[in-house]
């Protein structure tokens, strides 16, 4: 099992402003780790995370997955999250190596253009709780809120990843049950991309899996 | 904020707009930061560059490179050029400024070294 990233420079403050990393994302690490050799076959130039909170996946992958520089791009709404991504990467010594791209934004909202049909590896650990609205004030509400049925964020994501993924692209996200295999495989195909669960866990609240998607 | 996220950057999910590439810049504070010189990660980067966009990044910035007017299949095997293309790209931070939409002048700021483009809901199309 690879190690966890250095996250010791993060404290309370900063997880008072940011999402701390839980059991979703550990289990987004250890699906990535199940599919090590599927990625590394397909040598990741590009990589982009959605919502890169801590930076701890990104920063992950860049130890992990990339056995030359890499280009990445990490995204977040809350600002916090996007110094706390860019602390972590430094924290762990991956900047002199790769290359990271942090911008402040919804979704990949303003990289869509450029980065069409680039992107060799997606990252994201969604808002999946299902609430009332996804659109909530709070950046930590935001962090968890999915909407109805947990899926308002998901969706936009699947659709924009669908024109970002290259040829040969993977995109990885962690699912709650709630959101329902079912209906993220309709996104998925209305999009033109297969999704395939590969891992399952269930904690002490949650029921969650990974799904990997690809473009048929 | 390097100038190869300027690079990948537009503004053109804002109402009206249509290319949104590429965004003035206007910097209040910049840093030159040295980067490891690797030939292979720049040579890779280069293809994917719109090149105009950067010329016009480094002329807003007043930076003293010169980065010649096209470019070339050649030039992206000559050292000097790939030189000059990783300090320009990777070295040159813009800390704190703006990033300007070149259709509307809508400023995006750019804040301890991160540009903020999220838009309110009422100006994006």
């Amino acid at each position: 099992m690879f190690p966890t990233p250095d996250l010791s420079h993060l404290t309370r403050n900063d997880y008072n402003q940011i999402y701390e990393p839980d059991a979703d994302s550990f289990l987004l690490l250890d699906a990535l780790e199940l599919k090590l050799n599927e990625i590394l076959e397909q040598k990741p130039f590009i990589i982009f995370e959605f919502g890169s909170g801590s930076g701890l996946i990104t920063t992950f992958v860049a130890k992990h997955f990339c056995l030359t520089s890499c280009l990445f791009f990490a995204i977040d709404i809350n600002p916090y999250a996007c110094y706390s991504t860019k602390r972590t990467f430094q924290q762990n010594n991956l900047h002199k190596k790769h290359c990271l791209n942090i911008i402040q934004c919804n979704l990949a909202d303003p990289l869509i253009d450029r980065l069409s049909s680039k992107v060799d590896l997606i990252l994201f650990n969604p808002p999946y709780v299902p609430t009332e609205t996804s659109d909530v004030k709070e950046v930590i509400e935001r962090t968890y809120a999915g909407g109805k049925q947990g899926i308002e964020v998901i969706e936009k994501a699947i659709e924009q990843a669908s024109r970002l993924l290259s040829s040969k692209g993977l995109f990885y996200m962690v699912a709650l049950e709630e959101n329902n295999f079912d209906t993220l495989k309709e996104l998925a195909n209305q999009v033109g991309l297969n999704i395939d669960i590969i891992l399952k866990r269930r904690t002490l609240i949650e029921r969650l899996f990974v799904v990997q998607f690809q473009r048929k | 904020m390097k100038l190869i996220t300027h690079n990948m950057l537009t503004s053109n999910i804002l109402k009206g707009v249509t290319r949104g590439f590429p965004l003035k810049i206007k910097a209040d504070k910049m840093e030159h930061i040295s980067v490891d010189y690797n030939r292979d990660f720049i040579a890779r980067i280069i293809p994917r560059i719109e090149y105009d966009a950067l010329r016009a990044a480094v002329n807003d910035l007043g930076l003293n490179e010169s980065l010649p007017e096209a470019m070339s299949e050649t030039l992206q095997q000559d050292d000097e050029f790939l030189k000059t293309m990783h300090k320009v790209l990777l070295e040159y931070e813009v800390e704190e400024g703006e990033l300007i939409c070149p259709e509307t002048g809508r400023k995006f700021p750019i804040s301890k070294g991160i540009p903020n483009m999220l838009l309110q809901e009422t100006e994006v199309s």
